[in-house]
């Protein structure tokens, strides 16, 4: 190995609590068709999803529990197909033995990076369709 | 130019305009309004966080360690030596019973212990500075920085 750490092992410099702030909140729905965008403590990628029906969707206003329409709010609803599309994994990790909580923190976090490079790469276009 | 191009363009724009002067590529060109990266210009932004959570990269030593997808990992690094090259590409896969180390030469394990431990480390360090440098995201809340 070429590198002083033994990358391969993932050894990290540091303390991880200096690092890094774990969200750890990260609620995702059983139906993966309705999301409770008026929580007071948002999740992130209930946050994004929120954020994406808002671009997509200007001046409506999202009701508790309000099922998500494809064809009206496709951009929020591609971030909501990330995430539970994960959800559906995440689930079956909870009904598994250890490591159990550690995966689903990596599974969660790797679905909020790949929503947020998707919202990324495809806001100017949903910002562009709005006019 | 040809000539029967140059004809054309004189008859389409008329014969006041430099032609020449069109037809030049700008060396600066200006961002498009609505440029924006794509997913892979957007990884390989990530990609380049990625590699430095594990320290300084060794010179003649490329690395890369990035999300692929939502339920992948990937882990690069290649001695940059023509003679004496050497590579070593490692794929760690989430599924239902947890993060599967996929290796050369057919080489497959689960993460278990203190590289697991690790692992996950790793991914909460890479979705902190990702979220932060790359998309400007509060990693705690995902509500955009301002």
């Amino acid at each position: 190995m070429t590198s002083p750490l033994q990358a391969d092992t993932f050894n990290i410099p540091g303390k991880p609590g200096e690092y890094f702030a774990p969200s750890g909140t990260v609620n995702f729905l059983t139906g993966g068709e309705q999301v409770d965008l008026h929580k007071s403590d948002l999740d992130p990628i209930s946050a994004l999803a929120l954020e994406a029906t808002e671009l997509a969707a200007p001046m409506h206003l999202v009701t508790q529990s309000e099922k998500l329409d494809g064809s009206r709010i496709e951009f929020g609803e591609a971030i909501l197909e990330a995430a539970t599309h994960i959800e559906s994994q995440a689930v079956t990790v909870v009904n598994e033995v250890a490591p159990v909580m550690d995966s689903v923190m990596i599974a969660k976090l790797s679905a909020i990076i790949f929503a947020l490079r998707y919202a990324q790469a495809h806001s100017d276009s949903v910002e562009s369709r709005r006019g | 130019m040809n000539s029967a191009l140059k004809k054309a363009l004189t008859m389409l724009i008329g014969d006041d305009v430099s032609t020449k002067n069109l037809l030049r590529m700008p060396k600066n060109p200006t961002p498009r309004p609505f440029q924006q990266m794509t997913e892979r210009e957007l990884l390989t932004l990530e990609s380049e966080i990625g590699a430095q959570i594990f320290g300084p990269i060794p010179v003649g030593v490329r690395r890369e360690f990035f999300c692929l997808d939502d339920h992948t990992w990937i882990w690069h690094e290649e001695k940059l030596d023509k003679k004496n090259p050497e590579s070593n590409t490692i794929r760690y896969e989430i599924n239902e019973h947890g993060v599967l180390k996929v290796q050369e030469g057919a080489r497959y394990n689960y993460l278990e212990g203190e590289e697991f431990n690790n692992f996950a480390v790793a991914v909460r360090m890479y979705y902190e500075q990702v979220a932060r440098r790359v998309y400007q995201r509060d990693p705690a809340t995902g509500t955009k920085l301002a």
